[in-house]
Formats: C-alpha cells, sequence, structure tokens
C-alpha cells in the first residue's frame, strides 16, 4: 500500500458501528477515501454494504463512529445538507424525476448544486445557465440525442447513466456509487468503466460493485467487507491472493 | 400543450363576449353570475397550485377562502362604524379600500396557512387530507362562536368597498376589477410553474426523496407553495364578501372546501385554465339545473362521480389531452 | 361546579366519545384493509337515523327502527361499494375524496327528496325515557346511560369479532398483506363488501342511537363524520384500539371542555366575555387536542411509522 499524506483523505469513516436489535450490521468499519483514487467495497451479499452506504449519504445514524467529509464531522447532517456539501451519489434502484425529460432530470440536479430553488420568475427551460451545464453532462454521459425522451421511457442502462450525470452535476467532492454498472449490458458496462477511470481525477469515487472483473479493472484499492466488518484493505493484487477474502468468497459461493 | 392554449384561450374569449353582449344587452344578472364565476375561480386557482402543481390534497382551503373574507368584514365593519379595532396596543383602522383590504386577507391567510401547514406537512397522504380539513373546521367552529362578528349569523356590509378611480357598485366594473385580479393571479402562477421553483416543486410532488439527494429541500418549497396557494384563495374569498357583501361562517365549511376542490377537478387538475373552466361549469349548473330542479345537487353529485370514475383530466383533459410538462 | 354537574358532564363526554368510536370504528377499518378514504360515512349515519325514524314513527316502536337502521345502512353500504367504492381502490386519495364528496350531495338531496328538508323527531323508547338514580341521589337520564353501554358493547363485540373469528383474522391479514389473502384462496371483493357493510351498519346504528337525543336531519353525517376523521387521525389510521382511545378522548375533552373553560375564564373575567371566550376556545379544543398529538406522533397514538 502506497503511503499518502492525510490531507489528501476525502473522505474517513472511523470505527462505525450499527447494530439492529441483536444483530450487527456494520462493526467498527474505518476506512477512507483519497483524492484521485477509486476505492471499491466488495463482499457477499448481506455483508452490511449497504448499511454503510446509508450511514455514509445520511439515510441512517450510525450507532457510534464518526464520519469525516474534507476533515469535517458530518454526522449530524442530514442527505441533502451531505449533497450540498459535495457528496454525491447514485442509487441502487433508479430513483429520478419519472415525468421530467432526461435534460429536466439534469438541469434540476444543476438547480440543486446552485442552491436558487425559489427563483418564480424566470422561465425554467429558458434558463441559459442551467441549459448550458446540464447539456454538457448529458453529453458526457453520451445521452444527448436521448436529452428529450422522458425517464419513464428510458431503457434500464440509460437510466443508469442519467442517474451518473445528475450525480456530477451536483459537482460532488466524492462520488458514492452504489452498483453503478448492474443491469446495464455488457456495451453499457464497458462504456460506464471507461467514464469512472476517467473521473476519478476529478472525484475520488467509493463504488459498491458485485462485477468483480470491473473492480479489479477499475480500483486503486479495495475493502472487504464480511458479516459487517472490514476484514482488509489492499490493492486488487493482495485482495485477489488473501486467502481470508478466497475462503469467505468461496465459503459463500460453496454453500 | 400548445392545443390546451387554444382551448383555454377560446374558452376565455367566449367568456369574455358573453359578458360584453351581457352589459350591452343591460343584464345586470348574468354579469354577477360571471363576477361570481370569475371570483370562485380564483379561490381554485389558489387551490390547484397547491393541489394540483404541489400534490397537497388540501380539504380545507375554505379556511383561506373564509379568512380572506372575514379581513374584509372586519375591516370595513370598523370602517363603517367609525370604531378602530382595538388588540391591546394595536390599534388597527377600518377601511374601505379594496387594495388595503386584499392585502390584509392575503397577509391573514398566510399567517394562519403557515402554522397550519407546518403540522399538516409533518404528514402526507390520508392524514394530509384529514387534517387540513379538521383545522378549517376549527376556524369555522370559532367563528360560529365567536360573537363579535356576528358568530353564527353573519355580517352585512352595507356598501361595497372602493377601489380608485372606479364605481365598484356598477356590476361591469367590479366584474373587470374581479377579471384583471384572476387574470394577473393566473399569469403570476403560470410563470411560477414553469420557473425554477415550479420545477422543483413538480419534482418534489413525483420524488420527494430524489429532490432532497439533490440539495432541495422539499418541505420549504411544499410549504412556500401552501402559503401561496392560501394566499390567493384568500383573497378569492376577500372579493366574494364584497361581491355578495356579506360574511358568514358557511364561507369557512367544509362544504366550501368541498366546492373549490370541484372546481379544480371539473375543470382538471394542474390545468391553466382548469380552475375557470370548473368554476364555469359549477355555476351554469348550479343556475340552470337549480332552476329545473330544487335537488339539483343530486345531479351534480352524479355528474362529478362519473367525470372523477370514467373522464379524468376534466373538461380541459377531454377537450384538450393529457398533460405534458414542457 | 358540584360534583354531580362533573359526574353528569363526564358521562356525557363518555357518551359522546363512545358514539364517536361507533362511528369511526368502520372508517379506520374501511382505511386500513381498503385503504380507502370515505366521506359517504356520514351519509350512512344519516341513513340509519332516518330509517329509524321512518320505521319507528310508522311502527311506533323504537326497536323495530333501530333494527331498521342497522339493515338500512348495510344494504345502503352493500350497493354503495358494488356501484362505486369497489371502483376507488386503486386510485388515488384525491379521487376517493372526491367521489365519496359527490355520494354525499347524492345521499343528502336524495334523502331530502324522500323525507323532506324538516327535522325528524325521533323519541326515546318508553322503558328508557326516564333517570336513572345513583346513589347520594345523583341522576342520569337512562338512555344516555343506555347508549354507552351498547356503545362498549359494540367496541367489545368488534375486539372479539378481529380477534377470534375467521373474518377477523382474513381482516387482519387484508391490512398486512393484500396479495397473501388472494393468495389464501379468500375472495377478496366479497371480504371488501363485507367490511364495507360493517361499517356501513356501524354507521348507521351510530346515527340511530344519537338521533333520538338530537334531531334527526339532512346534513347531520358530515359534522360527526369530521369529528370521526379528528379521532382515527389521534387514534392512528386503520388501529381499532386507537380509534377507541382516541373517541374517549376527544369526547371527554370536547364536552368537558365546553363546561369547564367559561367556568375557568370566569375566575379572571367578566361573565359575559369569560362564557364567549371560554366557548369559542371549547369549540376549537379538540382540533388543538390532534395538533399536539401530531407534533408529537405524526401518525397517531397507535399508528403504524411511516
Amino acid at each position: 500500500m502506497t503511503e499518502v499524506k492525510s490531507n489528501d483523505v476525502v473522505l474517513a469513516l472511523s470505527q462505525l458501528t450499527k447494530r439492529f436489535g441483536a444483530l450487527s450490521a456494520n462493526e467498527d468499519v474505518s476506512l477512507d477515501l483519497r483524492q484521485g483514487e477509486i476505492h471499491a467495497l466488495i463482499g457477499p451479499n448481506g455483508a452490511g454494504k449497504s448499511t454503510l452506504v446509508k450511514q455514509v449519504a445520511g439515510e441512517m445514524r450510525p450507532d457510534s463512529g464518526t464520519i469525516r467529509f474534507n476533515g469535517v464531522e458530518i454526522n449530524g447532517l442530514d442527505c441533502a445538507a451531505r449533497a450540498r456539501a459535495g457528496l454525491g451519489r447514485t442509487f441502487q434502484i433508479s430513483s429520478l424525476i419519472a415525468e421530467f425529460t432526461v435534460l429536466q432530470n439534469v438541469m434540476l440536479a444543476v438547480q440543486g448544486e446552485q442552491g436558487r430553488s425559489f427563483g418564480m420568475w424566470r422561465r425554467f427551460s429558458k434558463d441559459a445557465d442551467l441549459l448550458e451545464r446540464a447539456q454538457g453532462y448529458v453529453a458526457e454521459l453520451g445521452l444527448q440525442d436521448r436529452a428529450d425522451i422522458r425517464v419513464s421511457e428510458l431503457s434500464h442502462g440509460e437510466r443508469r447513466q442519467l442517474e451518473m450525470a445528475m450525480a456530477l452535476a451536483l459537482q460532488p467532492k466524492a462520488l458514492l456509487l452504489d452498483e453503478p454498472l448492474a443491469g446495464i449490458g455488457p456495451a453499457g458496462s464497458l462504456e460506464m468503466t471507461q467514464l469512472l477511470k476517467a473521473l476519478k481525477q476529478k472525484v475520488p469515487i467509493l463504488l459498491i460493485e458485485h462485477d468483480m472483473a470491473a473492480v479489479f479493472e477499475l480500483a486503486d484499492r479495495i475493502s472487504v467487507m464480511v458479516y459487517g466488518r472490514i476484514i482488509t484493505t489492499g490493492t486488487a493484487e493482495e485482495i485477489k491472493s488473501n486467502p481470508q477474502v478466497q475462503e469467505a468468497y468461496l465459503g459463500q459461493e460453496a454453500s | 400543450m400548445k392545443r390546451e392554449n387554444w382551448v383555454s384561450g377560446i374558452f376565455i374569449a367566449g367568456g369574455l363576449l358573453l359578458v360584453a353582449a351581457a352589459w350591452l344587452g343591460d343584464e345586470p344578472f348574468v354579469i354577477t353570475l360571471a363576477t361570481k364565476v370569475v371570483i370562485l375561480a380564483l379561490a381554485g386557482v389558489g387551490l390547484n397550485l397547491a393541489l394540483g402543481h404541489g400534490g397537497l390534497v388540501s380539504f380545507g382551503h375554505a379556511a383561506y377562502f373564509g379568512l380572506g373574507g372575514y379581513a374584509m368584514g372586519i375591516l370595513a365593519y370598523h370602517a363603517q362604524s367609525y370604531e378602530p379595532l382595538e388588540l391591546g396596543w394595536l390599534v388597527i383602522e377600518g377601511t374601505k379600500s379594496m387594495p388595503v383590504i386584499w392585502l390584509v386577507a392575503m397577509a391573514t391567510a398566510v399567517l394562519f396557512a403557515l402554522p397550519i401547514g407546518l403540522l399538516s406537512l409533518r404528514t402526507s397522504g390520508v392524514y394530509f387530507i384529514m387534517i387540513t380539513l379538521a383545522f378549517a373546521q376549527m376556524i369555522y367552529y370559532f367563528a360560529i362562536s365567536w360573537p363579535a362578528y356576528g358568530g353564527e349569523d353573519g355580517l352585512s356590509i352595507y356598501v361595497r368597498n372602493s377601489f380608485p378611480g372606479l364605481n365598484t357598485l356598477d356590476p361591469i366594473q367590479f366584474f373587470l376589477i374581479c377579471a384583471v385580479v384572476l387574470a394577473i393571479c393566473l399569469f403570476l402562477v403560470d410563470r411560477l410553474v414553469k420557473s425554477r421553483f415550479g420545477m422543483a416543486l413538480e419534482a418534489a410532488r413525483q420524488n420527494p426523496q430524489r429532490v432532497t439527494h439533490l440539495g432541495i429541500d422539499p418541505l420549504k418549497i411544499k410549504l412556500t407553495v401552501f402559503l401561496i396557494s392560501a394566499a390567493i384563495t384568500g383573497l378569492a374569498g376577500a372579493l366574494y364578501a364584497d361581491l355578495n357583501r356579506f360574511i358568514s361562517p358557511t364561507m369557512l365549511s367544509w362544504q366550501v372546501s368541498g366546492e373549490i376542490m370541484i372546481f379544480v377537478i371539473l375543470g382538471g387538475v394542474a390545468r391553466f385554465a382548469g380552475p375557470l373552466a370548473g368554476a364555469t361549469l359549477f355555476i351554469v349548473l348550479e343556475h340552470f339545473l337549480g332552476g329545473m330542479t330544487e335537488f339539483w345537487q343530486f345531479w351534480l353529485g352524479l355528474l362529478l362521480l362519473v367525470v372523477i370514475l370514467f373522464a379524468r383530466g376534466g373538461i380541459i383533459g377531454l377537450l384538450a389531452g393529457e398533460r405534458r410538462h414542457d | 361546579m358540584s360534583l354531580a354537574l362533573f359526574l353528569e358532564q363526564v358521562l356525557n363526554g363518555l357518551q359522546f366519545g363512545i358514539m364517536l368510536f361507533v362511528m369511526a370504528a368502520g372508517l379506520t377499518l374501511v382505511f386500513g384493509v381498503m385503504g380507502l378514504i370515505n366521506l359517504a360515512h356520514g351519509s350512512l349515519y344519516m341513513v340509519g337515523a332516518f330509517a329509524c325514524a321512518g320505521v319507528a314513527t310508522a311502527t311506533g316502536s323504537f326497536w323495530l327502527g333501530l333494527a331498521a337502521s342497522l339493515v338500512a345502512a348495510a344494504i345502503a353500504g352493500v350497493i354503495v361499494e358494488i356501484v362505486v367504492i369497489r371502483r376507488l381502490y386503486a386510485r388515488d386519495h384525491l379521487d376517493q375524496v372526491l367521489a365519496t364528496f359527490a355520494l354525499i350531495l347524492m345521499f343528502s338531496e336524495g334523502t331530502r327528496y324522500l323525507f323532506g328538508s324538516f327535522p325528524l323527531y325521533l323519541d326515546t323508547p318508553e322503558i328508557l325515557s326516564g333517570p336513572v338514580t345513583f346513589f347520594g341521589g345523583f341522576q342520569y337520564p337512562s338512555y344516555r346511560l343506555a347508549i354507552i353501554v351498547v356503545g362498549f358493547a359494540v367496541a367489545a363485540g368488534l375486539f372479539w369479532l378481529i380477534s377470534a373469528t375467521r373474518l377477523g383474522i382474513r381482516i387482519r391479514a387484508g391490512e398486512s398483506d393484500r396479495e397473501m389473502i388472494t393468495a389464501l384462496g379468500v375472495d377478496i371483493g366479497k371480504l371488501y363488501t363485507v367490511v364495507f357493510a360493517l361499517g356501513a351498519a356501524l354507521a348507521g346504528f351510530a346515527g340511530a342511537l344519537v338521533g333520538a337525543i338530537q334531531s334527526v336531519q339532512i346534513g347531520m353525517g358530515e359534522p360527526v363524520l369530521i369529528l370521526a376523521f379528528v379521532v382515527i387521525v389521534i387514534g392512528g389510521i386503520g388501529s381499532i384500539p386507537g380509534a377507541l382511545v382516541a373517541a374517549i378522548l376527544v369526547g371527554l375533552t370536547d364536552t368537558l371542555g365546553r363546561t369547564l373553560l367559561p367556568l375557568a375564564f370566569g375566575t379572571f373575567m367578566d361573565p359575559s366575555s369569560a362564557t364567549s371566550t371560554g366557548s369559542a376556545l371549547a369549540s376549537m379544543l379538540i382540533y388543538i387536542l390532534m395538533a399536539v398529538v401530531l407534533v408529537f406522533k405524526p401518525t397517531g397514538l397507535f399508528g403504524a411509522k411511516t
């Protein structure tokens, strides 16, 4: 593992614990996300990854432990405040404004980033400021031909792309991506992988993903979560050769 | 969208022609009826903003309608009795000036809508419907049991309030005042709906969770629209009180909440001219069915039932097709 | 205030509350099982009262009238469910509100067509017309006392029905998992009709009982309906125990507030303004109660978390 200076750390989770009754979903989880990297979190189903994502995003409060974002503790902030602070995310189940077009969705995200949502006079659809920036993100995700299509008519893969465009429109300082490759097919998967590679220079990414090939290709560091604990963190090579990881995964798959 | 504009335009032009004909033919009753339509439509415009665009099914908009009415009644009452309204250290002079009364009516509606909205928006769905209804009932019962301004019997205002430069007792002039107020409100609401705020509202209605993650607080958006909606309906209440020169707790009753809702639904939810079309149909039915049978509300109920069960989208929806967001 | 007067007010509050429960039970069941908000529930209350008054006048027997109220409201409920309500289960609450609002207009005007605009008067049955004398000479009308007893019996019956019978099991299953109950082979359409008819019969029954102490007239159902809404909002929509607790709470708060508040204001105000301020505030009291409950528990006292 390469040494990094502490001021490179964008997002730091330390000793997060979340229990549901007797069941411990996350136990003493510490990990960090640094400038310029993709840090992947993998683990068998039910390992507690989703619970962790929810705590980072602000949907759930940890029982103990702290979450620091750019050096500031954000435990007390709700989802909206974390989004404004620059924590971007996509959702495991696509959740978009269904009756809006692709472009309108991204424009709304740009508007959310700008924070001027109480303007009641100027027309949204002719707001050059919103339009230009939104069109930029739409093009970045290759959706320019679909800009005027309503979300309800988009394919699954296109919705994923739109999710990404909206996350980027918020100009995040870190991205939390929950299975961005799920269900978008091999071609879409390839495109998304390229995009993420290019993106990480601008925004560090905490990636939760089941597609192991993509994880090994993309991730600079990988943390493995089993039964709510992080059992190891390392590079792709280190993880591949780690016996504990093999046991966790093979054990899971054998059963 | 284009087609909806045409439908709305033809409808409004037709209405204005009818009023012009009534004016030329010296039919003040028709003009008064049209004035009533315009005022009730304005109340509907207020509700349509919350209900249609915000998805806030308020079953208590009679509260703001009635409060607007009472704001007019109380100010005019103190003006005609030459006794200022004393509220402890605060002494308010009565007034007969419409613009002042309108502002007070809107402010009163907002003042009440703020706590009601804050409490009601903690809930959603059926709870929201019932709670807005219950708060309106609370104000209704207060008005009934508070004897100062007529209690259950209501309060008559002898002379219609004044507007600078106009004779408000002339039916056509009063109609024009109301029509211009409605036009201005329709225009402003249309701008609002298509603005950044309007899009945030539309998105918050469809998917509040998602909007939160975009850094927009759906609660603030919804509360703001609830207040604007109450203000418009309150303004309509003040005009309605001026039309009848009478206020009573009936303006606050839950039937009025239901009727304002009917204007919106009959006309078409979240349509530009929906409340106007709905209020027109309502008054026309009231007038003609009411002339034919004492039990006209039975047939109104039946019609409403048929529209809801089989003709979703209301009149404007039937004529102009499905609504689009563009 | 004397103890006797206070006791009388408590009993009045209890009587008011338990009738609100009988009314609210159907409303909350229909919402819990079918997800339907039914404004026309107040009309069924009115139908019961008119059926009772009509039959009692024609036959001279209050008891036949009471039976007629149950039957008439249940039949009206079944017809309305089959013709209209059924088409509304899948609709949003706005459509349900408006369609049932339309039903109110039709019920009210239909009743006015049949019975005229004047209120009917329904006499209390002979054996319950006098007062009951308690220890210490405290007297209370026996009819109101009977209402309290009957109301609690209905509540007990409902609890038994829901917790111990096959129908109750199906109702509870319907509340928690609609697909499961279909998979179990229960005819869900029939279940819905039965639940709706049950709620309707209860509403009609309450209308008849209350009709004998108030007057039977068009529009009598709606004020009660709105109070029943307040009750189920406070209790938590869908919860029968919640409805019972909230109904008693609302009944006592309203009744005691109307007597006690003017007295309380009288201690520091002149009598006439104490009466007006006190009664104005008393009329708002249950709504204030509702607001307070909502601040602390947005889904009501016994409501499920959302």
